[in-house]
C-alpha cells in the first residue's frame, strides 16, 4: 500500500502547493505552521481538492477517510445516535469509548467543541480504512484525550496514516516525519535522524536535540526518556 | 461600478423600466451589455439557472391562464439580471457607507449593519452547504431527497449559531444601537455615464406607456 | 481582584475565587465548563445566582475584550479595518479618532499591513490577530480569550503572548491546552465537573497535577 505524489502542484485561492514523495504504510506526521498548506495538501490526497499538474496514485488503497479539522463541519445526523450510524458505528460503543452516555437523543450541537471533536474521532479510528487522513487531529482536545487517541493511532496496522498538525506537545510515535515550508513538502525522513533534521520541531524537542538527547521518536513517553538521559 | 450610491439607484431605476414594459426590459439588457461585467458577475451559475427554470415554469402557467407569460419571463427574468449584477459588484463596507450616507448614523448605521450581517450570512450559507455536501460525500452518502431535512435542519443550526456568534460580539463590543462612520465612495466616470444613461432606459420604458395611455384615451374620446 | 462568590449557572458552581491582576489561565477537561466560566467572566452570559465583580463593578458594566476560540467565529465585517474598528464606532467616538486608534493598534500587533484586505483571505493565525485588535483597541479592562491557541502554530502562539503580556490590560482571562502556557501565567484555575478543583500560581497548582498530563512538558523534563 503507498501514496505516491508525483510532482503535485494544487492552487487552493492564491496558495500554491507543490508535494513530490511517497507515503508508504505507517503513521506519517505532516507538520506546518498554520498556512503552510496541511489542510490543503490532505484535500487534495483525498481526492477533493483537483490537482494543476501532477498525480497522486493510491496503489492497493481500497478505503479512505478524511477527517476534518472543524468536526461540525462532518455532522451529517440530528442526533448524536444518528451521527453514530451515519458514520457505521454502533452507538453504544462509541458513547462508551467517548464517555457521552445518556445523550443518545440529544443534537451533536449540544456537546461542547472538544467533545464533539472525541466522539467525531472515535468514530473514525472505530472502523478500518486503508488511509486515513487525520487534519488537526488534536485540536480542541485536553491533554488526556491527546494522549489516549496517540495511543489508539499506535495501535493501527496495514494501513497508512498521515496526521496533518502543528501540536507541540503531545504527539503519537511515527514512522516518517514530513513538513511543509513556503509551500513545498519536505520529507525529512525516519526518526531519530527525521527528528534533528525537523525544522518545525516543537520548542522542547529542539532544546533535546541541542543539548544532544535526541528522542527515538516524538511520543510523550520517548521525549521524557530523552530528557531524562545522563 | 464602484460607486454603491449609483448602483442601488440605477438597479432600483432599472427593475422598474423593466417591470414596466417589454421595450423597458429590452433597454435594461442592452444597458447590462454595455455597461456591466456580464457573467463575471453571475459568480453561482448554478444559483442562476435555478431561478430562470423556477420562472420559466410560472411563465408557462401564465402563459396558459391569460396569454402574458412569455412577457412576464423576459421582464423577471431581466429584473434577476439586474438582482445578481447588484449582488455581484457588491464590496464589504458598501452597505453600511450607503447607509449612513442615506440615513444618518443611528438608522443608517443600524440598517447598513444588518445588511452587510446579512450579506455575509448569504455567503456563509452557500459555504457552509458545500461543507455539508463533502460531509456526505465523505461517508459515502450522497445528497438526495432523505438528506434534504438533515440538511435543512443543519443549515438552519449552522446560521442560528453563527447568528448567536455575532449577537455575543456586538453585545462585547459595546453596540447599543447606531454608530459612528464616515461613508466613503469612490466615483468614477464610467459611474456617471451609466448612472445618466438609466435616465434614458426609463424613458424608453415609459414613453411607450405613456403613449398608448394617450392614443387610447384619445381613441375613446373619438368613440364617445 | 475579580471576585466570584458562589457563582451558579448549568453545571457550573464556584463558591468562593479571587482572581489577581495579570494573566490568569483556566485549565480543565473537555467539558469541564471552561468556556461557561469564560462567557460569565464577559458577560455574555449571566449566572443563574451568585456574582461577579471585577473591581467592584459587574461584567456588563465595564469595557471587556472577547476572542472566540475559532477565528471564524470572531468576526462581523468583512474588512479588517471595520473589524477592528467597530468597537469604537459602536462608542460613537469621531471617525479620525478611530482611525488613530486602529492604526496604532495594528502597528502594535504588527497587522498594519493587512488593513485593507478581506477577512476571509486571512490566514487562522493573522484572523486570531485581527480579533485580538478588536478587542483591545477600546483599551478594555479585562480581556478574555477562549482557547485561542488551539488552531495557532507556535509560533504564533508566542507572538500573542508576548503581546498579551504587553497590552496594557488589567486582566488577562484565558483557556488553553498547552500546558508550557499554562506555566507561564501569573495565576491558574483548574476546573472539574464544573467545580474549581484547584487555583493559585503555578508553583503552587502544578505540583498537585504532577501525575497528570495536566503538568508542563518543560518542567517535566526539566528545560
Amino acid at each position: 500500500m503507498k501514496i505516491v505524489l508525483d510532482r503535485v502542484n494544487v492552487m487552493r485561492d492564491n496558495f500554491s502547493l507543490t508535494a513530490h514523495g511517497e507515503f508508504s504504510d505507517g503513521v506519517h506526521l505532516v507538520s506546518g505552521a498554520v498556512g503552510s498548506g496541511k489542510s490543503t495538501l490532505a484535500l487534495a490526497i483525498a481526492n477533493v481538492l483537483p490537482l494543476e499538474s501532477g498525480s497522486i496514485s493510491r496503489c492497493g488503497i481500497e478505503s479512505m477517510m478524511l477527517s476534518l479539522q472543524f468536526p461540525e463541519y462532518q455532522v451529517t445526523g440530528l442526533t448524536l445516535a444518528d451521527e453514530c450510524f451515519s458514520w457505521g458505528c454502533e452507538p453504544a460503543e462509541i458513547f462508551l469509548s467517548s464517555e457521552i452516555q445518556g445523550k443518545e437523543h440529544q443534537s451533536p450541537f449540544t456537546l461542547s467543541r472538544g467533545e464533539l471533536k472525541q466522539l467525531h474521532l472515535s468514530c473514525v479510528l472505530n472502523k478500518h480504512y486503508d488511509l486515513l487522513l487525520l487534519d488537526e487531529l488534536f485540536s480542541s482536545m485536553d491533554c488526556e484525550k491527546k494522549q489516549k487517541f496517540c495511543s489508539r493511532l499506535s495501535q493501527r496496522t496495514k494501513s497508512i496514516t498521515i496526521i496533518f498538525t502543528h501540536e507541540q506537545a503531545i504527539l503519537p510515535k511515527v514512522d516518517r516525519i514530513w513538513e511543509i515550508i513556503d509551500g513545498v513538502l519536505h520529507d525529512r525522513g525516519v526518526p531519530p535522524a527525521a527528528i534533528e533534521r525537523w525544522c518545525g520541531a516543537p520548542p522542547f524537542i529542539k532544546k533535546l536535540v541541542a543539548s544532544g538527547k535526541t528522542p527515538r521518536n516524538i511520543s510523550l513517553n520517548e521525549v521524557l526518556e530523552a530528557a531524562c538521559r545522563t | 461600478m464602484q460607486d454603491v450610491r449609483i448602483r442601488i439607484g440605477a438597479g432600483t431605476l432599472l427593475c422598474c423600466a423593466a417591470f414596466v414594459s417589454l421595450y423597458g426590459a429590452a433597454a435594461v439588457f442592452l444597458w447590462l451589455l454595455i455597461f456591466t461585467p456580464r457573467l463575471q458577475s453571475l459568480r453561482r451559475l448554478r444559483l442562476v439557472i435555478g431561478t430562470v427554470v423556477m420562472i420559466g415554469i410560472i411563465s408557462l402557467l401564465l402563459q396558459v391562464i391569460n396569454g402574458s407569460g412569455f412577457s412576464y419571463f423576459i421582464r423577471v427574468t431581466v429584473i434577476i439580471l439586474i438582482g445578481l449584477w447588484v449582488a455581484g459588484e457588491y464590496q464589504p463596507g458598501d452597505f453600511l457607507n450607503l447607509g449612513v450616507w442615506l440615513l444618518g448614523t443611528g438608522i443608517g448605521f443600524d440598517l447598513g449593519l444588518v445588511a452587510e450581517m446579512g450579506m455575509q450570512s448569504f455567503a456563509s450559507l452557500l459555504d457552509d452547504l458545500d461543507r455539508i455536501r463533502l460531509a456526505y460525500s465523505l461517508k459515502r452518502a450522497g445528497l438526495n431527497i432523505k438528506s434534504v431535512i438533515p440538511t435543512g435542519t443543519l443549515l438552519l443550526h449552522l446560521e442560528l449559531a453563527r447568528a448567536q456568534d455575532n449577537a455575543e460580539l456586538l453585545a462585547v463590543r459595546g453596540y447599543r444601537c447606531g454608530g459612528q462612520l464616515t461613508p466613503g465612495f469612490t466615483t468614477s466616470v464610467l459611474d456617471v455615464i451609466a448612472g445618466l444613461s438609466v435616465i434614458v432606459v426609463l424613458l424608453i420604458a415609459v414613453f411607450p406607456f405613456v403613449n398608448f395611455l394617450y392614443f387610447d384615451s384619445e381613441l375613446l374620446r373619438g368613440l364617445l | 481582584m475579580i471576585e466570584i462568590r458562589d457563582l451558579r449557572f448549568r453545571t457550573l458552581h464556584i463558591e468562593h475565587l479571587d482572581i489577581p491582576t495579570g494573566i490568569t489561565t483556566v485549565m480543565g477537561r473537555n467539558g469541564s465548563s471552561k468556556t461557561t466560566f469564560l462567557r460569565l467572566c464577559a458577560g455574555i452570559a449571566v449566572p443563574d445566582s451568585g456574582n461577579i465583580l471585577i473591581d467592584g463593578i459587574p461584567p456588563r458594566q465595564i469595557d471587556i475584550g472577547w476572542v472566540n476560540e475559532f477565528p471564524d467565529r470572531n468576526m462581523l465585517f468583512s474588512k479588517v479595518c471595520d473589524e477592528i474598528a467597530s468597537p469604537l464606532r459602536f462608542r460613537h467616538m469621531p471617525p479620525d479618532e478611530t482611525d488613530l486608534a486602529v492604526n496604532n493598534i495594528a502597528k502594535r500587533l504588527g497587522i498594519r499591513h493587512i488593513l485593507s484586505r478581506q477577512v476571509h483571505n486571512l490566514s487562522g493565525g493573522e484572523k486570531v490577530l485581527v480579533a485580538l485588535a478588536a478587542a483591545l483597541v477600546a483599551a478594555p479592562k479585562l480581556v478574555v480569550l477562549d482557547e485561542y491557541d488551539s488552531h495557532l502554530d507556535h509560533e504564533r502562539c508566542s507572538q500573542i503572548e508576548r503581546l498579551l503580556s504587553g497590552s496594557g490590560c488589567e486582566y488577562v482571562l484565558r483557556c488553553t491546552q498547552q500546558m508550557d502556557t499554562a506555566a507561564r501565567s501569573d495565576f491558574l484555575i483548574m476546573l472539574e465537573h464544573g467545580k474549581l478543583a484547584h487555583a493559585g500560581t503555578p508553583t503552587q497548582v502544578f505540583p498537585l497535577l504532577a501525575r497528570t498530563l495536566f503538568y508542563p512538558l518543560s518542567w517535566r523534563a526539566g528545560l
